[in-house]
């Protein structure tokens, strides 16, 4: 398993343990203080930042060529699809939103900083999924 | 000048005149100096006929239409075009906080707005990413 893969593999377990936390919480706290009390279980979605210290856990690979055109252009689609996948967030959270409040509505000022951290959720997730769908899953064929 | 130099162009002098014109009916509007409605409808005529006239443009022709260049050219003014998107998303969604404070509302209508300003923000980028990538006029490049 190469670099990108492990870094990719990092991002997507911390993630997924920070979300599935996160509604392990709000289930926990629900009983005692209700709703809106109880969302701030969401706060365990800080440990999807614990995916970003794999870039300096894994180290740089010491062979002669570390990086060739076959990697850029998975990155490069990987990096598409992040996009693709946080612009498709954008949309269905914003217009999701109006449809709830209606035209005339009004939400808080802190919805939409929210939103980007969404956003750049969903970025991280379908980016690490892009490169492991390239690479593979395993480290079958690629060099560790 | 290429097909994409020649709709870039088109996108980026259509926006451009449609923003100046908004700005300007800001201020008319702030001045109390008349009505900004026929500089807005202006501002839409020129955001029209910039997409009008990128629709237009007819596909180059030749034994080889698109190379390689041409492909990274168009995924590099795409990742322009997510930047900007991303950069005006954040700015969109901070700036409420400045102007109404922590505990203010913003209408709803905010978010979809927010997606129109994205969806422009990324044809601008990439028509001037794509200008700066193959040089803004024709030299070096096919008709």
């Amino acid at each position: 398993m190469n670099r990108a893969q492990k870094i990719a593999w990092s991002y997507l377990i911390s993630i997924s343990l920070g979300f599935l936390a996160s509604v392990a919480f709000i289930i926990v706290l629900y009983p005692k203080l209700g709703m809106p009390g109880a969302l701030r279980g969401f706060g365990c979605i800080g440990l999807g930042g614990l995916g970003a210290l794999s870039h300096l856990v894994f180290k740089k690979e010491h062979t002669d060529v570390q990086f060739d055109e076959r990697d850029r252009l998975f990155h490069q689609r990987a990096w598409f699809a992040g996009y693709c996948a946080s612009y498709l967030f954008f949309v269905v959270i914003g217009m999701t939103t109006w449809f709830m409040h209606g035209p005339d509505g009004t939400i808080s000022v802190n919805v939409l900083p929210l939103t980007i951290i969404g956003g750049m959720m969903a970025l991280t997730l379908a980016h690490s999924v892009t490169i492991l769908e390239q690479y593979g899953w395993t480290n079958r064929g690629e060099e560790s | 000048m290429n097909a994409a130099q020649k709709r870039s162009w088109a996108i980026v002098i259509g926006m451009s005149l449609a923003l100046v014109l908004c700005v300007l009916a800001l201020i008319v509007h702030r001045l109390g100096a008349g009505s900004p409605k026929p500089l807005l409808a202006l501002a839409a005529v020129a955001q029209g006929a910039g997409v009008v006239v990128c629709f237009r443009v007819k596909p180059d022709k030749g034994p080889v239409v698109s190379d390689e260049r041409d492909k990274q050219i168009e995924k590099n003014a795409y990742l322009a075009g997510f930047g900007a998107v991303y950069l005006f998303v954040i700015l969109a969604s901070f700036a409420p906080i400045a102007i109404f404070g922590e505990k203010g509302s913003l209408p709803v209508t905010w978010c979809p707005g927010l997606l129109i300003g994205a969806g422009l923000c990324q044809a601008y980028a990439m028509s001037v990413a794509t200008l700066v990538q193959y040089g803004r006029t024709g030299k070096g490049e096919l008709t």
